[in-house]
């Protein structure tokens, strides 16, 4: 059977869809599963006006917001990620941008971190399976962390419920595979080298699940030989840097993206943390020692 | 106990992340759908005269469905009936205590057109429909309005189910001159009104369970203008309780279990439980990908208080010898299939359905119901996406 690739730009990501079939109905489905991605970028963009996260985040301070049972959905996993890391991961972070500006090649100043470190506190958003509350007028919430994950989840699902059975979901790197390859295969999927992202360090051919990485190359800067990456701490402020790259297979998407950057931010703690959960893994450290069990 | 790792709660709060709401369809689905009615012949040993042959019903079948806007789905369909043959007019016990069948003879020739327009609006937490009903034959009509709703409560995994329909219809029976009861239902009028609750659960991943009261209420002439000694209540109370549970199954390509039962119960004495089991298994060939379901159905009934095989009952009292009223039980054996390829889908359906008064589990009695019918439908049809 042929290959169908199916190119878009969504999340600010490459993304694509690689199936096999008939291609008049893997066509159809790759059009509803883009459409799929990009109402989920809609609802939960930071940085679209009117998207569901603008209001809640304009609303901070001020009113509650009504959510639907999807966003209460998220929100409920985010308070999970925010308890397995024992609040190391908080969706209300993202602040954090304010401070933190990688192309200027400086570090924020202490005073500034200071100043936005009170508005970093996920335990204090009112919420419930109906609305949501930001206490303070300038917080802030946002779904970068595991957004694209769930839009893959959900892309692959689409093409499921589709009869599509031989294909995988690719939202720039984050993997869902919707069914093996039609010769059952398996789909190769490259690891990137934290060293050299643009070429693979490893591979590993997927049959099912999916497979996300968090790594310390996607936005950085180097400050007198020190690597400052974008995945911060939420209680101090200050970037992760233990691991360079840690990728995670699991069924769903979400949930190796979650690991995977739950894992970072345990840093030097991780590596035990992530032996507990019993799920295939491949770290990388910033001095380049690889530990797997794939 | 092993302790729940954050892989485990992660991954459980994951799937409890409910996709969005029902999403409206968004295809144009044009359908074709011819389907074959064949009535088996009545018993000759127990027929009055000669003629034995009994219904026959050609049904062409026109849909076409659309989605209008972003968020509304019509579907709509247009159908030709043409029926043929001949139809029990009356079962009596003769003087040997033998029960006899008088036959319509070939008499029948009648088409029928049904119009129906169905719109439905899908809302973040469930749809609201309606129904609009059409249905015309020479000596029938009828106009059927409905409206129905569902409502997604505790994150999806509940749903309310609730529709209400009303019909009206009339009557003008051929040769109304030919007899008093022709004559007496000419212009008469014949109602309904049509309830419903359910609540269908998700149970888990693999099964859900959907449960619901339905009551309808008939009121008008409910009588039979074409047979002899037919003389019913003119309102009618039915009343009935279901329950739907689907299990879906790891088999070959996927496979789902239906299970339904239902209970049915009017105020004219006549109980009944239907018990339908069928399994739906999908393959895929290569480019295609079938569904075939076989499916097995058992009814069974008791007779209405006024079921009678007297030749002449009199006529200041209820009676009727409709085998329908009788008491009786059924088997229904079937086989559909879907074949899809691109934007097709080819569908082939056979049913045989087969009455007897032996079958009765509930109120079985010696009287014998020689009319009880035997048929079988046949369907191919063909679906067109784009």
């Amino acid at each position: 059977m042929n290959f169908h690739q199916h190119n878009f730009t969504a999340m600010a990501s490459p993304c694509k869809f690689i199936l096999q079939g008939e291609v008049p109905a893997i066509k159809q489905a790759c059009l509803k599963a883009e459409a799929e991605v990009q109402r989920i970028e809609q609802k939960f963009s930071r940085y679209r006006e009117s998207s569901l996260l603008q209001v809640i985040n304009k609303n901070a301070g001020i009113r509650s917001t009504k959510i639907d049972a999807e966003t209460a959905g998220l929100l409920n996993y985010a308070q999970l990620c925010y308890q397995q890391s024992d609040g190391l991961f908080d969706i209300t972070s993202g602040i954090l941008r304010k401070a933190w500006n990688f192309k200027s090649n400086t570090l924020p100043r202490e005073e500034t971190l200071q100043q936005l470190l009170p508005l970093i506190n996920w335990s204090t958003v009112q919420w419930d399976q109906d609305e949501i509350f930001l206490p303070n007028k300038n917080m802030e919430i946002d779904f970068g962390g595991f957004g694209k994950e769930y839009a893959a989840d959900r892309a692959a699902e689409i093409f499921q419920s589709l009869g599509i059975q031989h294909g995988l979901v690719d939202l720039g790197g984050d993997i869902r595979i919707i069914g093996d390859k039609a010769d059952k295969s398996g789909w190769n999927i490259g690891i990137r080298d934290p060293k050299q992202p643009e070429s693979a360090i490893s591979h590993i051919t997927l049959h099912q699940g999916a497979m996300a990485t968090s790594g310390n190359y996607e936005r950085f800067m180097q400050i007198e030989s020190q690597h400052y990456c974008h995945i911060m701490k939420a209680n101090t402020g200050w970037p992760v840097n233990h691991w360079a790259s840690v990728t995670i297979l699991a069924p769903q998407c979400l949930v190796a993206g979650s690991l995977a950057t739950l894992t970072m931010l345990a840093e030097e703690n991780g590596e035990a943390w992530l032996k507990e959960q019993e799920v295939p893994f491949l770290t990388i450290d910033i001095k380049g020692t690889q530990s797997s069990n794939l | 106990m092993k302790k729940l790792t954050a892989f485990g709660a992660l991954s459980a709060a994951a799937i409890a992340i409910p996709c969005q709401a029902e999403v409206a369809p968004t295809d144009k689905i044009l359908s074709y759908r011819y389907t074959n009615y064949q009535e088996a012949d009545s018993p000759r040993e127990r027929t009055f005269t000669a003629e034995t042959g009994r219904y026959q019903i050609d049904v062409q079948q026109f849909g076409y469905r659309t989605p209008v806007g972003e968020s509304w789905y019509i579907a709509s369909e247009l159908q030709f009936e043409s029926m043929s043959g001949a139809s029990p007019t009356q079962t009596y016990t003769d003087a040997d205590g033998k029960s006899a069948l008088i036959m319509s003879g070939a008499s029948i020739e009648e088409q029928r057109v049904d119009i129906k327009v169905a719109p439905k609006k899908y809302f973040s937490g469930g749809t609201a429909g309606g129904l609009l009903a059409l249905s015309k034959e020479n000596d029938y009509q009828s106009l059927a309005f409905g409206l129905d709703g569902t409502l997604d409560i505790f994150n999806k995994h509940t749903t309310l189910i609730g529709s209400f329909s009303v019909s009206n219809d009339e009557l003008s029976p051929t040769d109304a001159g030919l007899s008093t009861s022709r004559t007496e239902a000419d212009g008469q009028k014949k109602r309904s009104f049509s309830v419903y609750e359910g609540i269908s659960q998700v149970i888990d991943k693999y099964s859900t369970l959907q449960a619901g009261i339905g009551y309808t209420q008939l009121t008008g002439y409910l009588s039979d203008p074409y047979k002899f000694e037919d003389r019913r209540p003119d309102s009618r109370d039915q009343i009935t309780l279901s329950v739907q549970h689907k299990q879906f199954a790891n088999v070959l390509d996927g496979a789902a279990l239906h299970s339904n039962y239902r209970y049915y119960y009017d105020n004219w004495g006549i109980a009944s439980h239907t018990l339908d089991v069928r399994w739906a298994q999908a393959l895929n060939l290569g480019q295609f990908r079938l569904i075939a379901t076989p499916l097995v159905r058992y009814y069974t009934q008791t007779k209405a208080d006024f079921y009678t095989l007297k030749q002449n009952p009199a006529d200041t009292d209820l009676n009727s010898s409709d085998y329908r009223l009788s008491s009786y039980g059924a088997f229904t054996v079937g086989f559909n299939s879907e074949l899809k390829f691109e934007k097709w889908a080819f569908h082939f359906d056979w049913q045989q359905y087969t009455s007897r008064e032996s079958f009765a589990l509930f109120g079985a009695s010696d009287d014998e119901a020689p009319a009880l019918v035997n048929f079988s439908t046949f369907t191919a049809g063909i679906d067109y996406q784009f």
